[in-house]
């Protein structure tokens, strides 16, 4: 008798084929392109799911998230990477679908973000900012390097800094909110004030600050350290400072689209970038963070910084919307 | 003293009253409406003021709220605040307008959120009390227990995972002793075992430090909630406050213009009133000179201090009959308060009459008495350099001296002197402790910096990128285990010399001993019975908790080594009076029914690297370190040992004031 349905079956599977051959999964990527592009062909490659990444910084993100919330044709299905306040905001507006991993051996920093999102994002990968400095551009002008956060707003600095947008880069807002969260509320002020009279320009993404600074254009920027090694490496003048103060840092954080299509599809690519394989190849050649699975192996640019001076970082205050609003709001507020 | 005072006394209060007359009469006269009006909007804008005033300083109080690390001083803090608050609500509820309401839903959501930070508070104080326990168990398993050094570099990430203060460091630290875990397993069954009994700790210590970790980001998310919304309060107000400055200066214009005459008639008869004031106090302060001038140093005493006593408590002779009453009520209650020892000496200074509390010291009351001068020759009596000394035949006893007056008309002097120092008191007993402690202090901290380079370039080597094979890495972590063994014995070393640095707070020392009870009976063998006599009553002190742990667990230690095979240890907490000063001590002390201690070397148990064990694991430096920690701690150690009955070992320290 059920032989009668197979011709249904049927019907139903190349259908489903179909839908997936003209509906492949939307990622809205904002990690490094190369991590992006990587992660696409390698998830692509075991699990043979049609996968369409695209590459927006992590305030680009949430814009576009935001600005379609109510737009049936909204095609998107998995936000990966990006600063977790900001997929914490996406949550708090209820743009996010609650899932829960299946994998469960993370680390307490992934599981954190887990917890404040209510089981409607992960921690995949964490990394942590610092100064990044041109020697030859500073050696050129003879001016020495900075060693604290407060040291960007002196004046011999003028002039020498490109800083991302805070509004569209969760770089920059990150730098923010760690000033907020080591200075009290007068010495912030005029701490931000300075830095803002030394910025010569800025640019959309954190990532895009680092390309003029490592070819000259000015000497220093603000930027998570994973990004600035590989530059370093080719042999560029680029150095880290890890900030006297100490520093903030990220939670790149994975989150499935309200109104996905593909829900089960979208899962399976967060529980795949959770996987220790698949991170330790992240780690070890790609975007060399430091990843969430307790197996996965530690990064090779944060295992030579020693132990790094980093600031007990609060998620839950610097995510939500008054906070963002009160922090964009104060440093568009600054006069250049 | 008192006539100075009451004249000043006098003058304000003449003078104020003056000038309440003037407002009274100010006041009632001005039956003005513009001047009620005005006083309402005063009233308001002072109750909005002082508001804003109690806003601020509790928006301060609110920073340090989650700094207090003491349960006990948290909790008072915090119900100050919230009395605080709540009496803040009360004030704007009592409005009978309802221009606060906005600011009432404000000040309920402070109330909440601060029972919020008090729940997790209370929380975050179980997880560092667990901590607590937990690093104890780690130093005790690192410090007493032969292990292998991959075992103790184990021991020792779960102590830095402890001491993370973020989640990214506790992460990599995490992630760190997994990996480690995972190398041993495959190659050794016995350290295998040992990890495997590791496993409750390990999770523990994880678990613990990620809670902590976690409740310091929410106390700090609460306590940045109730600024926010103190702040919003706070501007509420201030803008309230401007509107009705704005009000009133328009009211104040008009008033001005209608009471002018009355200002002027105000302010005249105000100068006029300081005026007199000012020429009052001048006459009376020459009143007083003259009148200074005239009564003698002594008589000055007695007309100050009108008391009437009897005592016995000073000895004259015929040169003084005159002064007798000075000498038996003035002289006799000042000295009450300050304590001190009086001495009246002559020209030579040879004491002619002195306080009962400095014969007992140097038995002069038989000598004084009769004669001006001495009869016992055999004693020498100098003043030098803010000193009293009293030479004799076999030692020499100084004073400190407090203040010298002359007196008489006979180049008499008054000595107040604090009480003496015998060069052969108790102090001297402890010379050679001393001593021992300044020279090993002296050594421990030279080691202790060269033992830092030696560790940190290890570590370098460790980490380094050239090291490949595993069997270098296994030679590394040998020498850091030994270094790290080293840095044990030199902590130990310090804290005998009173060169460790102490984190005291309150401890309730009864919880304290209930705590560390399940490590106690952690460490001990079976047959050893481990008991608790501890007092009704919470017993407060100011002390390093940690190293008051280690204290007891070290004494403890000892007990169950003096014990061959059964036995039995009592922990005692109790009050009793301090044979120092008749202070009431709060004493502790470790009872067994050992082997004891012999006599002949009782007096040297608290030297460093002695131990009356011949077959000794330790290193001996336990009770140097008790020893240590104690005497820094402003207490002192009993030792009340006999051969084949048991030990004693009583500590005891100074209570609290405030409990």
């Amino acid at each position: 008798m059920k032989l009668r349905y197979y011709w249904l079956y049927l019907l139903i599977f190349f259908n489903t084929a179909a839908y997936a051959e003209i509906h492949p999964l939307q990622v809205i990527c904002s990690a490094k392109p190369k991590t992006c592009q990587w992660l696409q062909a390698s998830f692509v490659e075991k699990y043979n799911i049609p996968t369409n990444i695209v590459r927006m910084s992590s305030g680009e993100a949430l814009n576009v998230i935001e600005q379609n919330s109510t737009n049936t044709d909204f095609i998107y299905d998995v936000w990966w990477g990006g600063t977790g306040d900001t997929h914490l905001k996406a949550i708090g507006n209820g743009f996010m679908h609650k899932f829960s991993p299946s994998i469960k051996n993370l680390l307490g920093w992934s599981t954190y973000l887990s917890d404040l999102s209510n089981g409607h994002s992960v921690g995949v990968y964490a990394g942590i900012l610092g100064i990044i400095a041109n020697k030859k551009v500073l050696a050129a002008q003879n001016i020495d390097l900075p060693s604290c956060w407060s040291d960007l707003g002196d004046p011999k600095y003028r002039g020498q800094i490109i800083i991302a947008n805070p509004a569209t880069s969760g770089t920059a807002y990150t730098f923010l909110s760690t000033i907020f969260q080591i200075y009290d509320p007068f010495q912030r002020l005029q701490i931000l004030a300075e830095i803002k009279e030394n910025i010569l320009k800025t640019t959309t993404s954190g990532y895009g600050a680092l390309l003029p600074v490592a070819n000259g254009e000015a000497a220093l920027s603000v930027a998570f350290i994973h990004d600035v090694q590989s530059l370093a490496n080719a042999g560029s003048p680029l150095t880290i400072i890890i900030p006297c103060e100490g520093t903030g840092y990220e939670i790149g954080a994975a989150s499935i689209l309200k109104n996905t299509q593909h829900l089960s599809q979208a899962q399976q690519f967060i529980e795949y970038t959770l996987l220790a394989e698949t991170q330790n190849k992240l780690t070890q050649d790609i975007s060399l963070q430091i990843f969430s699975n307790v197996d996965a192996v530690m990064s090779p640019v944060y295992k030579n910084q020693g132990a790094l001076n980093v600031i007990n970082y609060n998620f839950r205050i610097y995510s939500s919307e008054r906070m963002r609003n009160k922090i964009l709001d104060t440093w568009e507020g600054l006069t250049k | 003293m008192f006539r100075f005072i009451s004249h000043k006394l006098f003058f304000v209060l003449f003078a104020v009253s003056i000038v309440v007359l003037f407002i009274a009469i100010f006041t009632i006269s001005s039956n003005n409406k513009n001047i009620e009006k005005n006083l309402l909007l005063t009233q308001k804008e002072a109750l909005n003021l002082q508001i804003i005033n109690r806003l601020n300083k509790l928006s301060l109080e609110l920073y340090s709220l989650n700094k207090q690390r003491s349960q006990y001083v948290f909790l008072f803090s915090q119900k100050k605040i919230s009395q605080e608050y709540k009496n803040i609500l009360e004030i704007l509820k009592s409005s009978p307008t309802d221009e606060y309401d906005n600011n009432i839903i404000d000040v309920e959501k402070i109330i909440h959120e601060l029972g919020q930070f008090k729940n997790t508070m209370k929380l975050r104080n179980d997880y560092l009390f667990h901590k607590k326990t937990l690093l104890t168990i780690l130093n005790n398993n690192m410090a007493l227990k032969t292990s292998p050094a991959e075992v103790h570099y184990a021991w020792k990430i779960l102590k830095d995972a402890l001491n993370s203060n973020n989640l990214i460091t506790l992460g990599e630290i995490n992630r760190t002793f997994y990996y480690h875990l995972s190398t041993l397993h495959k190659r050794d069954t016995f350290i295998f075992k040992k990890l495997f009994n590791m496993g409750n700790d390990a999770n523990g210590s994880l678990l613990t430090a990620r809670n902590i970790i976690r409740n310091n980001i929410i106390l700090e998310g609460n306590i940045y909630d109730m600024q926010y919304y103190s702040s919003i309060l706070v501007d509420d107000l201030q803008n309230n406050v401007e509107a009705i400055k704005d009000k009133r200066s328009q009211v104040i214009t008009a008033d001005i213009l209608g009471n002018t005459t009355l200002y002027i008639i105000c302010f005249i008869a105000l100068g006029l009133c300081l005026l007199l004031a000012i020429l009052l106090r001048v006459l009376m302060y020459r009143v007083d000179e003259a009148h200074a001038n005239s009564v003698s140093v002594l008589s000055k005493f007695y007309t100050n201090n009108k008391i009437k006593t009897k005592n016995n408590l000073f000895y004259n002779n015929d040169n003084f009959i005159h002064h007798h009453k000075f000498i038996t009520e003035t002289l006799y209650h000042f000295l009450l308060r300050t304590k001190d020892i009086a001495i009246i000496v002559d020209n030579n200074n040879w004491p002619v009459i002195s306080s009962s509390t400095f014969d007992h010291y140097t038995d002069l009351s038989d000598v004084s008495i009769k004669s001006n001068k001495p009869t016992s020759l055999n004693k020498i009596y100098t003043i030098s350099d803010q000193k009293f000394v009293i030479n004799n035949s076999k030692d020499s006893i100084t004073y400190p001296i407090n203040f010298i007056h002359a007196v008489g008309q006979q180049n008499h002097k008054i000595l107040f002197l604090s009480p003496a120092h015998n060069s052969n008191d108790a102090a001297i007993k402890n010379d050679r402790l001393d001593s021992l402690g300044k020279i090993s202090g002296e050594v421990a901290h030279d080691i202790n910096n060269m033992l830092s380079v030696i560790i940190g370039c290890l570590k370098i080597l460790r980490e380094s990128k050239n090291l490949v094979a595993k069997e270098d890495s296994q030679v590394i972590d040998r020498a850091l285990f030994s270094a790290d063994k080293s840095i044990s014995i030199i902590d130990r070393l310090l804290t005998f010399a009173c060169c460790q640095k102490l984190s005291p707070e309150l401890v309730d020392v009864n919880d304290l001993i209930e705590g560390l009870y399940e490590v106690i009976c952690f460490t001990s063998d079976n047959d050893i019975d481990i008991t608790l006599d501890l007092s009704t009553n919470a017993n407060f002190i100011y002390i390093d908790p940690g190293q008051l742990e280690a204290c007891i667990i070290n004494l403890c230690i000892n007990s169950m080594n003096a014990i061959d095979q059964q036995g039995q240890i009592v922990i005692k907490t109790s009050l009793t009076k301090s044979s120092m000063n008749d202070d009431e001590v709060l004493k502790i002390s470790i009872n067994d029914n050992g082997h004891g201690i012999a006599k002949n070397i009782q007096h040297r148990i608290f030297e460093p690297f002695f131990t009356g064990q011949k077959n000794s694991h330790g290193q001996g430096l336990g009770l140097s370190m008790v020893y240590g920690f104690v005497k820094q701690s402003g207490g002192y150690i009993n030792v009340d040992s006999e051969v084949g009955i048991g030990t004693t070992i009583s500590l005891l320290l100074k209570l609290d004031d405030k409990s």
